[in-house]
């Protein structure tokens, strides 16, 4: 068989399927890049920002509540009320904090006491383990919508959330996994500019009675907010990332509206927000998400009209690279940043294999600036062959617009 | 340098910029660009899509198969020295994850690879054929002559030398139609 046949016979064959359409590959890009990559020594012409580690709270000091317990007459909840939580039903008892991460908040309500061991704003496990019979829990989580990953999930409601909607689920979808049998619904809700996750927990077979409970605990949920919300994927960039997903959504829910991200960087010469990135339109419920360029540790908000979105810090490291210069026992430490890093030091360190850690070696300071956005410096190292070297450029030579960082791995 | 002096000045600020080609898309999702990771995802998409529903028969395992070399993709972009190679790169890991596929699932029957009713006669035949070939030239066929990659492009994706792909595409073609007769 010549390859013109080949060709022309495996050139007709078609897959039998459908390929994936538009959308739906969008999702799967989107799922795609929800993975973490692992963290890679970057190559020399690359952009370099840092190495993602620490965590932040999110949103939360606008709203008003610490851990706090309310006893308050009975009343139906609705979004003129200002924050987020359960305000109780007579007899019941809540707790709510602030959560972390993406997580806005956190809040509790139960028709029994909550247990002592139960940490204030923690999860009420102790409480769902030795809930009685006619026991009721309702643990309700917020997020904010706009993140597309998410949003998908939360179909958009109207408060009061009604117990009818809510699906019983197994504990081993759970993520609280009592070690009790319980009877457990889940509620998922978009409302106003929040996602609301429901778990209502009881102690046996739910009655007309509990429900009812429930019921009226729902009615008293509060999802009040800022009238636009911004949140960041990420809080810290990882190493060659300079790009973030910012997201949130308007408390109108409308969709098309135009949300612009204003950016203010680290430095004397931003000292006022501007536009930042390009500019989103909202999606039917108010969700909206965007990109936006990373150079330097940069607070973003988000406008819309004339709302303002609270402030949200994404925090950058500079890149620091070490490589030898092709010379005996000569080597070159450069780090890129938009700052100045002039005359600023860098710690050139061994790794321990003994004792497991890094030992200071020596420290350079960076003297030539004559290559643009990077401070470098050549320097001699006198180290058996087979050494394990690092540079760390820390915080207090890196601040204040930027967290320390440490190189590439190198052996001599 | 950008020094912390300078004066207030907006043309400093970046602006995401509409992307022209491939290899700026690449570049911009090594650099953590969802959106332009989802640009590479639509153009390239479906040409993975086909290779793996080729190769595995099955429309639920080929989307497995596709989410994971996504995911792939995107955790390894960084890694990528070369963004004009992007389509090849990223067929190199779907014929991995293909391969994973295959591994993990019991071993086809006869019964699962009679083909459907609205396949014509010829077709079938091929695609019977292709399907007792040993995995190395499956491959090789299929991204060779299915997805009209050029023989570089092919010994890129398999991580082999150009001169390994000629010779098994050569055999492939011998034992293609050696089934065919």
């Amino acid at each position: 068989m010549d390859e013109r046949e080949v060709e022309r016979l495996l050139g007709e064959l078609d897959s039998q399927t459908e390929p994936p359409d538009e959308p739906e590959l969008r999702a799967m890009a989107r799922t795609a890049s929800g993975a973490t990559r692992p963290v890679t020594r970057a190559g020399p012409l690359r952009l370099r920002w840092g190495l993602a580690v620490a965590l932040a709270l999110l949103v939360g000091s606008g709203f008003g509540f610490g851990v706090s317990a309310w006893k308050t007459p009975e009343g139906n909840a609705g979004t003129k009320f200002v924050g987020l939580g359960f305000l109780p039903a007579k007899g019941w008892t809540v707790v709510q904090s602030e959560g972390a991460g993406p997580t806005v908040a956190t809040a509790s309500a139960a028709n029994v006491p909550l247990h002592p061991d139960d940490a204030p704003g923690g999860l009420p496990r102790a409480t769902l383990a030795a809930l009685p019979q006619s026991g009721v829990v309702v643990v309700g989580t917020f997020t904010l919508r706009g993140n597309p990953h998410a949003d998908d999930f939360f179909p958009l409601r109207e408060l009061p959330l009604r117990f009818a909607d809510a699906r019983e689920v197994t504990g081993f979808e759970d993520p609280l996994a009592s070690p009790r049998r319980l009877d457990r619904y889940r509620l998922r809700a978009g409302v106003g500019a929040y996602n609301v996750d429901a778990w209502i927990y009881f102690g046996s077979a739910p009655s007309a009675g509990t429900i009812g409970g429930a019921q009226r605990q729902l009615n008293r949920l509060l999802v009040a907010s800022e009238q636009i919300t911004l949140a960041a994927r990420d809080r810290v960039l990882r190493r060659g990332q300079s790009f973030v997903t910012v997201y949130g959504a308007v408390e109108s829910g409308k969709a098309d509206v135009s949300v612009t991200v204003e950016g203010k960087e680290c430095g004397l010469h931003a000292s006022s927000f501007g536009p930042w990135g390009s500019v989103a339109r909202t999606r039917a419920g108010g969700g909206w998400s965007t990109e936006a360029p990373v150079r330097t540790t940069t607070v973003f908000r988000a406008r819309a009209g004339d709302a303002v979105s609270t402030g949200v810090t994404v925090y950058a490291r500079p890149g620091v690279f070490l490589q030898p210069t092709g010379l005996p026992r000569q080597f070159e430490v450069r780090v890129d940043a938009v700052a100045n890093f002039w005359r600023r030091r860098v710690e050139i360190q061994r790794y321990d294999r003994r004792v497991g850690t890094w030992v200071k070696l020596r420290t350079v300071r960076l003297t030539d600036n004559s290559y643009g956005e990077s401070a470098r410096e050549k320097f001699a190292l006198n180290v058996p062959k087979g050494t394990l070297l690092r540079a760390s450029f820390a915080l207090s030579q890196a601040r204040p617009c930027y967290l320390a960082a440490s190189s590439n791995l190198i052996r001599a | 340098m950008s020094s912390a002096g300078s004066a207030p000045d907006e043309s400093v600020r970046p602006r995401v910029r509409p992307v022209a080609n491939e290899g700026e898309l690449v570049r911009r999702a090594q650099l953590g660009s969802v959106a332009a990771f989802e640009q590479l995802v639509i153009e390239f998409g479906p040409a993975v899509h086909r290779y793996l529903a080729l190769r595995l028969r099955d429309d639920g395992d080929a989307r497995d198969a596709l989410q994971e070399t996504l995911t792939a993709a995107w955790q390894g972009l960084p890694r990528l020295q070369q963004p004009a190679k992007f389509r090849s790169w990223v067929l190199g890991i779907a014929t991995h994850k293909a391969a994973d596929a295959r591994r993990g699932r019991v071993r086809t029957s006869d019964a699962d690879v009679e083909l459907q009713g609205r396949e014509d006669e010829s077709a079938g035949e091929i695609r019977q054929a292709i399907l007792t070939l040993p995995a190395s030239f499956r491959d090789v066929l299929l991204l060779r002559y299915v997805l009209q990659l050029s023989e570089d492009e092919v010994a890129e994706a398999l991580g082999v030398r150009r001169g390994t792909v000629k010779s098994r595409t050569s055999r492939a073609r011998k034992a293609l139609g050696e089934r065919l007769r």
